[in-house]
């Protein structure tokens, strides 16, 4: 529900619009009325809007330089100064830019001449707390109709308004629009009923207003007159326009509009209107009756009139209910939070409830193992190192006597090998249990080449280690016959890496005969005949395979 | 006079802010104590199941051990334990110190290789000095092995000799493990006179590696 109260320079008229319905709701013509303190007291909730219809409003168009922001602000300030010294009741709204020239801002100004109208009004409203939302020019906000009406560059919409003073039974006020945006508005008493009588006054005035315009440039000087004008009214008076229009008055572009039909096109339906005690029930329809509808409807609309400290228990009331609602999301946010925490809870609490469940069943294994375990003299962990120390340690006990057996037997095929020197050892890699073997040769230049050969493996400590037999040896008898020296030598390898040996590797370090020997000597001399030696590693690979 | 009038409308009115302002009052603790609260049951449940968790771990690492203790039971553990014991290479249970050790076995291989058949002038022994020994893989520990090695020259007129020779000090089961590490053995001379047996014809550096441990819970 909405609340709108219109004020003219006669009364105060208080509107209530729910949905589409709009009611007048009573009618204040002095504000030492104890009623409408009454009317505040009874709904202080209910923010207010102020329409001001009011033959003391005045309106300037001016031109403004197209500026922004704070110059923009500025310049409008000064302007309204300017044109309105003895009012602060001032308004300023741009209504489009000049197509030529400089582009200026074309403005129009609007104040309240009278301000000493609404003050007591607003005086009572700031002091009973109510929120105003706004004060509003009934003309600026007319403008909302024209979408309603039948459109034109130049409109000039003349309704009826309600009684504008104690000798007059209503007003009419003329509201002349350039391309649907208000330019100047006219309010004068309505002096007659007779039908015949207002519609020639109404359309004198319309003539009137229309020469105005002309001659204040308003309205281009072009044959026909441009200007459209529309007038809202009803009754009996709709047919007095007719026939007058048909009259005298035929060379003017008037649309005649019934109220009700206009009401209807709008969706506007009037509700019980509350009336002071002996007046007769009003069916009449009023521009302000339009503009508040329409005003209901639009859920914003800039304030005219209303400074900030008239506003400020709207605003109060905006800031209430931003804090109601902050306080709202924060004990929502607060519950879904506690929520969420608690639902991670209930999470914890079962898997708890698991472990629980688990340490019991385990509890009672374990009172089961005891029952079987026996007594141990040391700690069970340092119990198992010793015992896997000494595995480890007994898993390095061998005696040479298996692997030179073995080798006996090879050997014992090939009497033509000599045995000059045996090293037998045992560790954790090749390399740790022989020097790295080198044969130096001096070359024609007299250089000594080393030449490094361990072609072994690496293997992994942790679980293996090697046994190795180093063999030096010759061939002898050897009369300088390399090549069987080298076959013998070679049938004497193959022989050793026999599957059936459980040799791991055999690397033959240094061979009776090798590509870098040259032969040369005396003919015929028992000194050229060389030496044939050899040398091999025999590496047999073990495991720490635990031995009982 | 409008100016004036702006003046004493700037004031706040807090009256009708009041309600609403103790609302959010409210509604600002309350939201803070519940969600403190819901965040102090969180963390209480959560120590809660830290404290089940640790019990069963507790549980469960009494369970393992005890199931480890079952598996050294099963796998002859404490018979090996007994048995290392009794070959003296765990020297806590023979009442002797490390050094008393050393000089018994010192004692006993000196009379084992004085029996055996070397050429005495061609033949000695050596121990080095003990050291700390760390099997690959495994942490220092109040468990400690120590290791010395003997180096033994020996001068034999057959290389049979050499092994006997292990053999022989192997079969004395002296305390403490010992492993033959290397041995070199090398002809002396290439021809063999069945009648000349005055000086060896083979002699052999060997290296036997002899190790004893220790549970010092002092350290």
């Amino acid at each position: 529900m909405k609340r709108i109260l219109y004020l003219s320079d006669y009364e105060l008229l208080a509107f209530r619009v729910k949905g589409k319905i709009l009611t007048k709701v009573q009618r204040f013509q002095t504000t030492d009325d104890a009623e409408f303190v009454n009317y505040l007291t009874d709904d202080p909730k209910t923010p207010i809007y102020w329409l001001i219809d009011s033959t003391q409003e005045e309106y300037q168009t001016a031109l403004l330089p197209h500026v922004f922001g704070k110059d923009r602000y500025d310049a409008i300030a000064h302007r309204k100064k300017r044109l309105f010294e003895n009012t602060t009741y001032t308004y300023g709204i741009i209504q489009g830019r000049e197509t030529k020239g400089r582009k200026d801002d074309q403005m129009l100004f609007t104040a309240l001449n009278k301000p000493d109208l609404l003050q007591p009004w607003l005086d009572l409203i700031i002091t009973h707390k109510v929120p105003l939302v706004g004060i509003y020019s009934l003309p600026l906000l007319s403008q909302r109709l024209l979408k309603h009406l039948p459109k034109a560059p130049y409109t000039l919409l003349v309704a009826h308004t309600p009684q504008i003073s104690p000798h007059n039974p209503a007003g009419l006020r003329q509201s002349f629009f350039v391309k649907q945006k208000l330019q100047f508005s006219r309010l004068i008493p309505l002096n007659t009923h007779n039908p015949q009588e207002y519609a020639d006054y109404v359309l004198k005035q319309i003539v009137t207003t229309q020469h105005f315009l002309t001659n204040s440039r308003m309205l281009p000087q072009t044959e026909p007159a441009p200007l459209s004008t529309i007038i809202l009214s009803e009754g009996g008076l709709l047919e007095a326009l007719n026939q007058s229009l048909s009259g005298s008055f035929s060379d003017l572009n008037i649309r005649i509009l019934d109220n009700h039909d206009f009401a209807r096109r709008l969706g506007l339906r009037t509700g019980e209107i509350a009336k002071r005690k002996g007046e007769k029930e009003e069916k009449a329809l009023y521009l302000c009756d339009f503009v508040a509808f329409q005003l209901s409807r639009s859920w914003y609309t800039k304030n005219h009139y209303a400074k900030v400290a008239d506003i400020r228990y709207f605003l109060y009331r905006h800031l209430r209910m931003g804090l109601y609602f902050i306080s709202v999301l924060l004990l929502v946010g607060a519950g879904i939070t506690s929520l969420t925490i608690y639902k991670s809870v209930a999470a914890i609490e079962q898997n708890g409830q698991k472990v629980i469940e688990k340490k019991r069943q385990r509890e009672v294994e374990l009172k089961e193992l005891y029952q079987k375990v026996p007594q141990l003299p040391i700690d069970i962990v340092l119990l198992r190192t010793i015992v896997d120390s000494g595995d480890y340690l007994k898993a390095y006990h061998i005696l040479p006597r298996p692997a030179l057996e073995k080798l006996s037997q090879v050997l014992n095929r090939h009497q033509n090998l000599f045995l000059q020197r045996l090293e037998w050892g045992i560790g954790n890699s090749p390399l740790k249990i022989f020097q790295p073997y080198s044969k130096s040769t001096k070359t024609k230049k007299g250089k000594v080449v080393t030449e490094p050969n361990n072609p072994v493996d690496e293997i992994d400590p942790t679980k293996n280690f090697v046994e190795g037999m180093r063999l030096h040896g010759k061939i002898h008898p050897f009369r300088g016959d390399y090549l069987k020296a080298l076959r013998t030598f070679n049938k004497f390898v193959a022989d050793l890496r026999q599957p059936r040996n459980d040799f791991w590797q055999i690397n033959v370090l240094l061979s009776p005969y090798d590509s870098t020997q040259k032969f040369q000597g005396q003919i015929g001399s028992q000194s050229e005949i060389g030496k044939a030696p050899f040398v091999i590693d025999i590496l047999i690979k073990h495991s720490h395979a635990k031995k009982n | 006079m409008p100016k004036k009038i702006e003046e004493k409308t700037t004031m706040i009115d807090w009256s009708v802010l009041l309600s609403a302002l103790i609302i959010f009052g409210l509604s600002l603790i309350m939201g803070i104590v519940a969600v403190l609260a819901s965040y102090q049951y969180y963390n209480h449940m959560t120590a809660w199941e830290l404290k089940q968790r640790n019990d069963f771990g507790g549980v469960e690492s009494q369970y393992s051990r005890l199931q480890e203790t079952l598996e050294v039971v099963n796998n002859l553990y404490l018979k090996k334990f007994n048995q290392l014991k009794s070959d003296g290479f765990l020297i806590n249970g023979t009442r002797l110190t490390l050094q008393e050790q050393y000089l018994k076995t010192s004692n006993e291989l000196r009379t084992i290789l004085s029996q055996l058949p070397l050429f005495k002038q061609a033949s000695d022994y050596d121990f080095s000095d003990q050291k700390r020994y760390t099997i690959p893989g495994y942490q220092e520990s109040e468990f400690k092995i120590y290791k010395r090695e003997i180096n033994l020259k020996l001068g034999v007129l057959h290389e049979g000799d050499v092994l006997k020779s292990i053999e022989t000090i192997e079969f004395q089961k002296l305390a403490g493990i010992f492993n033959l590490q290397n041995c070199d053995i090398k002809r002396n001379r290439d021809d063999i006179n069945i009648k000349d047996v005055s000086k060896p014809y083979f002699s052999a550096n060997c290296v036997l590696a002899w190790y004893v441990s220790l549970i010092d819970k002092g350290k």
